[in-house]
């Protein structure tokens, strides 16, 4: 890890330590903006990490970004903060420009795509796409959608568009977009495909669980300490002991497995070990927020106890940018293509 | 205490790109074995390291090189990294080569003379075993000791230019073929602290005295052993280490023991015949099912990696060795509860197929793969009490 890197998460974790309280959380839930937490972590320039210094960004590589979700993770911040990194990876990489206000990427997966069409010199878009992160609080839509040319991205104003609010388990805004011949400006040609944007995004939330997992374990394993009964800590219980242990062993699982994946990221090997990734890091986070709720008790169950955030945010997580089945139908699918002696090639790639 | 990770952070510590030298080692390694199964040396199998016992292949390892890679090369090692050492490993476990004759010697004996012995030690057992021709056996549970280790009973007097070995030793695989034992053994008697007082003495089972008896486990197979000393003279120079010190010289090698890649690929051979059964179209259920074990294998030898690399840069990674081991060795089992829900076979170790045989062995293996070597709720305990709230 490099200095700039523990220099990123040092001021992270201190940034919402003091910023990201249970009450903002409470409150994102109910749909009100941290507009106060937002305006401290543009301060930091912690959403500019990872992208180009010529794209306006802070420079560094996909780790610095990772490092951040990872932090950010920790504390369930309730920004858009994986979505601002692919806005702006993806305006770099086609050479279009945003506003450093709060952004909304509009994509879906392969066939469902918006369409750009040109009238009279200029762009409309139309089509509608279901559960766009943020949107409600996005000042640009940067929309990827195709063209009679292929893939091409674009910005709409917000007023140009219809919103339908949605929301996810842990109250994130999901929300619907529609456009109908909606204008929209800097049209480019995207310099992605939509399978490395779907995949890239898993691979963020990846990152995301990473830190949700750490919080929940470290939370769950002080709580055992703490509480006492039978006139003993509950880590004196080998029942308990048993469950912490499996409880680590698959945080420390998912841990490994989204490092692995991010290190060949930018590798042809890229998708096969985000699906890995995303797979064993949704297996975890089913086991551990079951264990960590289980060794809480009741207490872990109350809205007033700040597991829930974590948890709810980890179940919601787990199944954005492909769930562990649809990743495995994939990734098994792949390796069967592939065929019995390419396994372990594959394995040890 | 944080896991996989040290206070130092430094990088070289989990950075484990292999260097081109490693990767020409592991191509070496491949085109061997894909040339011994093509001669019909062997054929692949589950749990082969536990299972088999093949002194010709172990000597043909040797010759190559591929045994005591990382020991100096005064002992006939290599002075390769455990990198390398890992690279080879797990490409001959993948194989389902059989790898049972020297594995414990090689994986564990060598590394702890290497530590504590002699110099007339070294230079008499390191050669041997690099050569693939001196094996040993592990000489630690006894009948009432078995995760409860420290209170073994097995007791050695002092004598005249040695020591009086009187116990018994249980679970030896391979004892009625190797050479050497290992044994871990009382050289005082029990006193406030029964971690103190114990000893490794390595006993030449060809001595007078030692006897041994098989205990076929349920796949009616002989490997384990119970060996009796019956007043068994081992001489002052076959101590190991310092007498008393034999708990921690133990505990060490206990964690070469533990994360290792055969703690995740003892059915790895069973995983790459169901894919051949399964074809390049697998169904959906079937294609879920192959993903999430690729995904966990995946992870899981990412993991023994990363301990072998924390081992190579001299840290005991004692914890993430247990936690490795309890992953690991639930995935091993699962793969044959996978295996047999997505083929219609027959598991019986005579079938004409090889899929059916590779599913009775791992069927028949996989009770043991959650014990040897701690069993998975001693390994929880351990990790239990090094978590800090």
């Amino acid at each position: 890890m490099s200095d700039v890197q523990n220099l990123i998460i040092e001021t992270a974790t201190r940034l919402f330590e003091d910023y990201c309280t249970p009450e903002i959380l409470r409150q994102a839930e109910q749909g009100v903006w941290p507009a106060e937490l937002w305006t401290k972590v543009e301060e930091t320039g912690l959403p500019l990490a990872s992208i180009p210094e010529e794209a306006g960004g802070a420079g560094g590589n996909l780790s610095d970004a990772i490092a951040v979700l990872r932090v950010a993770g920790q504390f369930g911040v309730p920004l858009p903060l994986a979505e601002t990194y692919l806005a702006w990876w993806l305006a770099a990489g086609a050479g279009l420009t945003l506003s450093t206000e709060p952004v909304a990427v509009v994509f879906t997966q392969a066939g469902t795509e918006p369409r750009f069409s040109q009238q009279d010199g200029g762009w409309t878009v139309s089509g509608t796409v279901a559960r766009v992160g943020w949107a409600r609080h996005a000042k640009q839509l940067l929309v990827l959608g195709q063209s009679e040319n292929g893939l091409y991205l674009g910005l709409v104003q917000p007023e140009n568009a219809t919103l339908k609010q949605g929301q996810n388990l842990a109250g994130e805004p999901r929300d619907t977009i529609s456009f109908a011949n909606a204008e929209a400006t800097q049209v480019v040609r995207a310099a992605h495909t939509i399978d490395w944007v779907w995949s890239r995004m898993a691979m963020l939330r990846a990152a995301q669980m990473v830190g949700a997992l750490e919080a929940i374990s470290q939370r769950t394993i002080r709580y055992a300490s703490e509480r006492i009964q039978f006139g003993r800590a509950l880590n004196q219980f080998q029942a308990i002991q048993q469950q912490l242990a499996v409880m680590v062993a698959e945080v420390m699982a998912a841990r490994i497995s989204m490092e692995a994946a991010m290190t060949v990221a930018e590798t042809s090997e890229a998708t096969a070990a985000i699906a890995a990734a995303k797979i064993r890091v949704g297996e975890a986070a089913g086991q551990a927020t079951a264990i960590a709720h289980q060794v809480h008790g009741a207490m872990g169950y109350t809205y007033e106890y700040p597991l829930h955030f974590l948890t709810k945010r980890l179940w919601a997580w787990r199944d954005e940018f492909g769930s562990e089945s649809e990743w495995a139908r994939w990734l098994g699918q792949q390796v069967a293509t592939a065929g019995a002696d390419a396994l372990w090639p594959f394995l040890t790639a | 205490m944080k896991l996989f990770t040290r206070e130092s952070q430094q990088a070289q510590l989990f950075d484990i790109t292999l260097a081109n030298t490693a990767l020409a080692l592991r191509d070496e390694v491949r085109a061997f074995l894909a040339q011994e199964i093509l001669q019909g040396s062997f054929v692949p199998q589950c749990d082969a390291w536990v299972g088999t016992f093949s002194p010709e292949f172990s000597k043909k390892l040797g010759q190559r090189g591929w045994l005591g890679m990382t020991w100096p090369h005064k002992y006939g090692g290599q002075e390769r990294s455990l990198l390398e050492r890992f690279l080879v490993t797990e490409e001959l476990l993948a194989a389902g080569a059989p790898v049972g004759a020297h594995w414990v010697a090689d994986r564990q004996t060598g590394p702890l003379l290497l530590r504590y012995g002699t110099e007339e030690q070294r230079q008499r057992f390191l050669p041997a075993i690099a050569r693939g021709e001196c094996y040993f056996g592990i000489g630690m549970s006894e009948p009432n000791a078995g995760s409860d280790l420290a209170s073994i009973q097995t007791s050695a007097r002092r004598v005249e230019g040695g020591w009086q070995l009187q116990g018994r030793k249980i679970w030896t695989s391979w004892a009625h073929r190797v050479h050497y034992m290992l044994v871990l053994c009382r050289t005082s008697p029990l006193g406030d602290n029964r971690h103190a007082g114990m000893s490794q003495l390595i006993v030449e089972l060809a001595s007078s005295g030692v006897s041994t008896a098989p205990i076929f486990s349920i796949d009616n197979e002989h490997h384990f052993n119970e060996v009796f000393f019956d007043d068994v003279f081992v001489p002052d120079a076959m101590v190991l280490g310092e007498i008393g010190r034999g708990w921690q010289q133990v505990i060490g090698e206990l964690a070469f023991e533990r994360s290792g890649p055969e703690r995740l690929l003892s059915t790895f051979p069973l995983l790459v015949e169901l894919l051949r059964q399964l074809g390049p179209q697998p169904d959906e259920r079937a294609a879920e099912a192959i993903g999430r074990l690729v995904a966990r294998l995946w992870t899981l030898r990412r993991m023994s990696l990363t301990v072998a690399n924390l081992l190579h840069h001299g840290v005991q990674p004692e914890v993430e060795a247990a936690l490795v081991k309890d992953l690991g060795t639930r995935f091993e089992r699962e793969v044959a509860e996978v295996a047999r829900t997505l083929v219609a076979a027959t598991p019986a170790l005579d079938a004409p197929e090889r899929f059916n045989v590779l599913l009775a062995q791992a069927l028949l293996t996989a009770p043991s793969y959650t014990l040897r070597g701690g069993a998975s709720e001693i390994l929880r305990g351990i990790i239990a009490r090094k978590l800090e709230a």
